[in-house]
């Protein structure tokens, strides 16, 4: 399904009545689409869904020290499998 | 390297009993140094070898500790990792072989040529290490050696057929065949990694189909990660100025409009000589999305990767030190 994420992508970080449509109800926006997105990946998607922003809706000083937004060091890169007790 | 740094890997030679922070690791260079040592060949192309593989090892202890993998899978496995040295020893020896390779396709060997490295050469090292890769195995258990060297083998199959691909890649490329270009060469390498030490091991098959697909998403992680790193070099340097299609520039294709199409592949033509156009073509690959798309990507691998490890968990696999060993994985993929 890669060519699928890449798609939403592409809309999401083109289009930004797209992106407001995803925020408010992702699973409808991608089906009305006619794409079909992993559970896993739309569970990314809605995750990182702040740095897949409209290019015109970002704040000016967004990308001046991390160019993925935090979202690396963010709740994506946490695991409860990775902070379980020995 | 930070003097205060500690690898999750160390523990392993700790929970061994072993007072040595990096005796597995030197335990495998050892091996393959012995065996480069025993070769009976010419002095000097002996010596080619262990410069490499002093190299490599260097490399492995300053950054992500490939070569441990099969060690971890194999102590996660409940097993004793001392046994899968030689295991980890020939897919080190394979990765050296790879990564060469990887460098003549590329084109860096070419670039490189004013160092005592030519073409000729490299390939000639590539060959002797795929051989040390053949002489590792011979040496692992009697039991796992004939089913090893036969998925070593089909693995180096897969591996050259995904490199014969991707030399035939042009501007009509789609995603599916990236990703299936990029499974064959790296998904399926370290898949083997996984799988060899949990066989190496005495695991159950169907923990050992587990390791092996904890060990493809993982090669996948970091081959796109790789992409992502090639795409962010300095101007000059990366990807983007050496012509090279990878995952960026193939979602960008995947994406765009027909203008913008004809724009991507005229900017990436002309990046290879001319800077302002390598700056052009990275920002219509960011303003279309291919740098989120490439974080995306890997999230999703990474995630696929946890969740094997929950299940690994669940049967009751001991896979912490993996579990932290993949934390620095993430961290160093962060601070790079």
């Amino acid at each position: 399904m890669a060519a699928s994420l890449a798609h939403i992508i592409h809309r999401l970080t083109t289009d930004a009545q797209f992106h407001a449509r995803f925020q408010a109800s992702p699973v409808e926006t991608v089906g009305s689409c006619g794409l079909v997105l992993s559970h896993q990946e739309m569970k990314v998607l809605v995750e990182m869904l702040d740095l897949v922003s409209h290019v015109d809706s970002r704040s000016s000083d967004d990308n001046t020290t991390d160019s993925t937004s935090g979202w690396i060091g963010g709740a994506s890169f946490t695991h409860s499998a990775l902070t379980r007790p020995a | 390297m930070n003097p205060q740094y500690h690898h999750p890997a160390d523990d392993l030679a700790h929970a061994r009993g072993d007072p040595g922070t990096h005796d597995l690791l030197s335990d495998v260079y050892a091996l393959l140094t012995e065996l480069c040592a025993s070769a009976e060949t010419d002095e000097a192309y002996r010596m080619a070898l262990q410069t490499v593989l002093d190299a490599a090892y260097t490399s492995d202890l300053g950054g992500l500790r490939l070569t441990m993998l099969p060690l971890l899978i194999c102590q996660a496995s409940n097993g004793v990792a001392d046994k899968v040295v030689p295991i980890a020893a020939a897919w080190r020896a394979l990765h050296i072989a790879a990564k060469l390779l990887d460098d003549v396709q590329d084109g860096d060997v070419v670039r490189m040529s004013s160092s005592s490295l030519d073409l000729g050469r490299v390939i000639n090292l590539s060959t002797g290490f795929i051989t040390m890769a053949n002489l590792a195995i011979v040496r692992a258990e009697p039991a796992v050696c004939p089913m090893l060297q036969v998925m070593f083998s089909r693995t180096i199959l897969q591996m050259a057929g995904g490199q014969y691909r991707e030399l035939q890649l042009n501007a009509s490329a789609s995603l599916d065949q990236y990703f299936q270009i990029i499974a064959a060469k790296s998904g399926s390498f370290f898949a083997l990694a996984a799988w060899s030490g949990a066989c190496g091991a005495g695991a159950e098959p169907d923990q050992i189909a587990l390791y092996e697909r904890f060990g493809y998403n993982l090669g996948m992680l970091i081959q796109i990660m790789d992409d992502l790193e090639g795409f962010r070099c300095s101007v000059g340097q990366g990807d983007l100025a050496q012509g090279h299609l990878t995952l960026p520039f193939i979602y960008a294709l995947e994406v765009a409009s027909t203008p913008e199409r004809a724009r991507l592949e005229q900017l990436l033509h002309s990046a290879v000589v001319d800077v302002e156009a390598e700056v052009q073509l990275r920002h219509l690959l960011t303003v279309l999305g291919a740098e989120a798309y490439l974080l995306a990507e890997m999230a999703v691998y990474r995630a696929q990767a946890l969740a094997v490890l929950d299940a690994l968990h669940s049967n009751g696999s001991a896979t912490k030190l993996l579990e932290e060993w993949f934390v620095t994985l993430q961290l160093w993929m962060k601070q790079h």
